[in-house]
């Protein structure tokens, strides 16, 4: 066994152990420095909706784009509960959690039998629609401006600073993007990657496919419900512009520019987004032409993203040394390939 | 209901019936959804009356311009997005949507970067004239939408089933893989609808800007109920998007007089959720050889 | 020998003005391994269709183990233990043959909505399935596809067929509907698809054989059921069938069977 796959047995072990180093190291850098702090929250939030986004639209081939919604919903339900109740407000993260999958699972189910672009428009049409009520039911929403986290954030008793909310986002992104890694890999992972492209053989192994999706799409609801809620406790206040439908359309993006061959992809794509948008103040009014742009353009010419040009390099460094990877493949296969990816 | 409303109602039915026509055509062709028409109506319209505010361009010169310019966005769609992404009778239809749905995005983005993101009044092509229509009043701007739209659908109606390429279009639509095998011209086939979805959205756009002004951000709201628009009146007849376009158009025209101007979200959603749901089978984008 | 393991009864179907399958009936019992052969267009791959669920008869009715089977082909085949191949491999390109295969082995531990949700929370904690790899590699091998953790994408047709193949195997199913798995393969693959089936149909499997090549089939099965135009108009030894007059004219053409 060469030194490179003994290295490759390795990797599941080390995916946790080396990703809580990062996380570490990460919270380290991060500190008490406001500037940083705020970086932090943007990229858990981009990163968490991205993804959310990932475990179903990149595993399961399902675009359901009403982010803006799912993360209003647990933005709201915390600023809410603060606001205008008197309950712990730890209870707000399941309520906006469910009531976020409950929705994701309704505009999944009336599309369930229909092609992909039905569930898109459905969805875009939800997010808008959401966006509007937002601002119209000032009654429920505090209407343009707003829900003001007015009480303290506290746990069990224990009152939560702008550092302790902070690192719990860094966390929380870190374990959310450890579990999508194993559920990947896992038979659901497994079975709902194969979905989008053969469906009619998952189903005829005796999976129900709709189920499959179904569930997909109510993790992401449920991952884009606590990206909500972790900005508003870490901004302590929420408007129906916080998070716009423009947002879920750059999570679109990470994916693909990270890399779609691991969740890990989605947290880089994230810091990048945040980087470019955070820093790079002049592309202000262009900047998210230069994103949709850019999404079309990774999605022609660069699909696999980061991760993908790393891994086509390590591939490439593999074969170039002694013992690499055999001849260049079976003539009639290329063949066949070459037939099927001619452009029409 | 007044009168008036029904006038305003026809207007905006020919106005998502001609979106939904662009789609249709690509639809019948190429068997999926042009999501970025609504950006090549916006477009044209931002185009129109950036051009007839700032450089003092007659109306239908800005107008024709935007129209051209839909054209041509319509054919780069089609050149850089569709032609390398799209596979013909495999299952992965979703990087297709998604580039379509990012390209709307873009269109929508480019509008507001060219031509400003504030709403623009659109360019007036025909006076302030009109006559009444019992208790409503019709102006000259309306009979030119209901006009070009009954020209426009008859023309296409004409060319889908009476001309060789129209139904050679739809030929190729019903069984790519077997029209590829063929020989048949399905790119240059392709390129047609391309250019004929972007000449309707472009038209739509231009024309109908006058009536309430065009803004870069309704890009979405365009495709979204020309899809919708689609979807009601469905693909069997060249009528139906028209149909369609005027029974949405109704939808929401019944939910604003009843619940004020927010309701026109949620009643489009409604109807979209309503139709999704109720439609007895759904549409496959593979062709299934059975 | 008890009920039979698959059963068709007076099935037809109909596109449009077409009848695809008229009346057809024949049974499979436990074990038996039964050849489905006929010319293009006789209704071969409808049948199969009808019996998996994939589309529903307009009259007529498919019986497992003497219970009518209904619903959709998940259901189908969890009911059923029922596994079937594709005429068209429906495999996804991106993932690895391997990952194809182990899908077949997936039914039992995600069969339905709160199993799944299960499954996924399981999933999330503990994701390997490395028994399952390994059969799935060693199924595989035993058919003779060796190239089992290339991308789908880059495997020949033939490989592709395999691979549904061992995706069906995995299931460890009591009834198999093959359709077309010989197409595009060699000597050694032909011998080893021919040995696995042997195998599973000692295991007490009911087999159902389609494909075109009448001699492997002959040699293969304990009966053969022959079609010509949606209807059935042979079913019995396969010696006799290939020598049959119903074969004679469907596939020479006399034009008194089957038109």
């Amino acid at each position: 066994m060469t030194g490179l796959a003994r290295l490759g047995r390795l990797r599941p072990a080390a995916e946790p152990v080396l990703s809580l180093v990062v996380l570490l190291l990460a919270v380290a850098w991060v500190g008490t420095d406001g500037y940083r702090q705020d970086l932090a929250v943007l990229t858990v939030t981009y990163g968490l909706i991205g993804l959310g986004l990932y475990s179903h639209f990149i595993m399961g081939d399902s675009l359901s784009i009403a982010y803006n919604a799912y993360a209003a919903i647990g933005g709201y339900a915390l600023g809410l509960v603060a606001a205008r109740t008197g309950w712990p407000l730890l209870v707000s993260l399941p309520l906006g959690i469910v009531a976020a999958t409950l929705i994701a699972v309704l505009l999944g189910s009336v599309t369930r039998h229909l092609s992909g672009f039905f569930l898109a428009a459905v969805t875009l049409l939800f997010g808008e629609a959401f966006q509007a009520w937002l601002v119209d039911a000032d009654g429920i929403t505090g209407g343009a401006a707003g829900v003001i986290v007015s009480r303290p954030v506290t746990v069990f008793g224990h009152e939560l600073g702008r550092d302790e909310i902070v690192v719990l986002a860094l966390v929380a992104l870190w374990l959310v993007a450890l579990l999508l890694s194993r559920l990947r890999r896992s038979p659901y992972g497994v079975a709902l990657r194969a979905k989008g492209q053969a469906a009619v053989a998952v189903e005829a192994a005796g999976i129900p496919v709709t189920v499959l999706t179904l569930i997909s799409l109510g993790i992401g609801g449920a991952i884009g419900s606590l990206a909500g809620a972790i900005f508003t406790a870490a901004n302590l206040s929420i408007l129906p512009e916080s998070i716009p439908l423009s947002v879920a359309f750059l999570a679109v993006f990470i994916p693909f520019l990270g890399g779609r061959s691991s969740p890990w992809g989605v947290v880089i794509g994230a810091l990048l987004v945040t980087e470019l948008t955070f820093n790079l103040n002049f592309f202000q009014d262009s900047g998210t032409l230069l994103f949709a742009v850019a999404v079309v353009v990774v999605l022609i010419f660069a699909p696999e993203g980061l991760i993908g040009v790393g891994r086509d390099l390590l591939a490439r460094v593999r074969r170039a040394l002694p013992g690499g990877a055999g001849p260049a493949g079976d003539p009639d296969a290329a063949t066949d390939r070459e037939l099927e990816r001619r452009p029409v | 209901m007044p009168l008036q409303i029904v006038v305003s109602i026809v207007e905006s039915g020919c106005f998502f019936g001609l979106l939904a026509a662009a789609m249709f055509v690509v639809r019948e062709s190429a068997g999926f959804f042009n999501f970025a028409v609504g950006g090549y109506a916006v477009f044209a319209g931002l185009c129109a009356a950036y051009l007839a505010a700032e450089h003092g361009l007659p109306p239908l010169a800005g107008v024709l311009l935007g129209v051209l310019g839909a054209v041509v966005l319509a054919l780069l769609t089609e050149a850089l997005i569709v032609r390398p992404m799209w596979k013909p009778g495999t299952n992965e239809e979703l990087p297709l949507v998604i580039a379509l749905v990012a390209s709307l995005f873009a269109l929508e983005q480019l509008a507001g970067v060219l031509f400003g993101r504030a709403a623009r009044p659109g360019p007036k092509l025909v006076g302030e004239g009109g006559f009444k229509l019992g208790s409503a009043t019709v102006t000259a701007q309306a009979v030119l939408e209901v006009a070009l739209t009954a020209v426009l659908f008859g023309l296409l109606v004409l060319w889908m089933y009476r001309s060789a390429m129209g139904r050679g279009l739809r030929a190729i639509g019903e069984n790519t893989q077997a029209a590829i095998i063929l020989g048949l011209p399905v790119r240059a086939v392709r390129i047609a609808a391309f250019t004929l979805a972007g000449l309707l959205a472009g038209l739509a756009g231009g024309v109908f800007a006058a009536r309430s002004g065009v803004a870069f951000d309704s890009a979405m709201d365009y495709t979204l109920f020309g899809f919708l628009a689609l979807v009601i009146g469905g693909t069997a007849s060249m009528w139906g998007p028209l149909l369609g376009g005027l029974v949405l158009a109704a939808i929401q025209a019944t939910a604003i007089f009843y619940f004020g101007a927010a309701a026109l979200h949620y009643a489009t959603l409604a109807a979209a959720i309503l139709f999704f749901a109720l439609r007895p089978q759904g549409i496959f984008m593979k062709r299934v050889r059975v | 020998m008890s009920a039979a393991s698959l059963e068709c009864r007076a099935l037809s179907k109909s596109y449009g003005g077409v009848r695809a399958v008229t009346d057809a009936s024949f049974a499979v019992r436990p074990g038996e391994i039964v050849g489905l052969v006929g010319p293009n267009g006789a209704g071969k791959s409808t049948v199969v269709d009808l019996i998996s669920g994939a589309q529903a008869p307009d009259s007529g009715e498919v019986l497992a183990g003497g219970v009518p089977l209904r619903g959709q082909p998940a259901r189908r085949a969890r009911r059923a233990r029922l596994a079937r191949t594709f005429q068209y491999p429906q495999v996804a390109g991106a993932l690895t043959a391997r990952d194809n295969i182990l899908i077949g082995g997936f039914a039992r531990q995600l069969s339905g909505g709160l199993s799944l949700v299960s499954a996924m929370l399981a999933g999330a904690v503990r994701p390997r399935a490395a028994v399952l790899r390994e059969e799935a590699g060693a199924t595989a091998l035993r058919l003779g596809l060796r190239r089992v953790d290339r991308l789908a994408a880059d495997l020949t047709l033939g490989e592709l067929r395999l691979l549904e193949v061992a995706r069906a195997l995995l299931q460890h199913p009591r009834v198999a509907l093959l359709d077309e798995p010989f197409a595009g393969l060699d000597g050694d693959g032909i011998h080893g698809l021919s040995e696995s089936i042997r195998t599973v149909a000692r295991d007490g499997c009911a087999v159902l054989l389609v494909d075109h090549n009448t001699d492997i089939v002959a040699a293969l099965a304990d009966r053969m059921v022959l079609m010509a135009g949606g209807t059935v108009v042979f079913d019995g030894d396969p010696a006799a069938c290939l020598t049959s007059e119903e074969m004679r004219s469907v596939y020479f053409g006399t034009g008194t069977v089957g038109d």
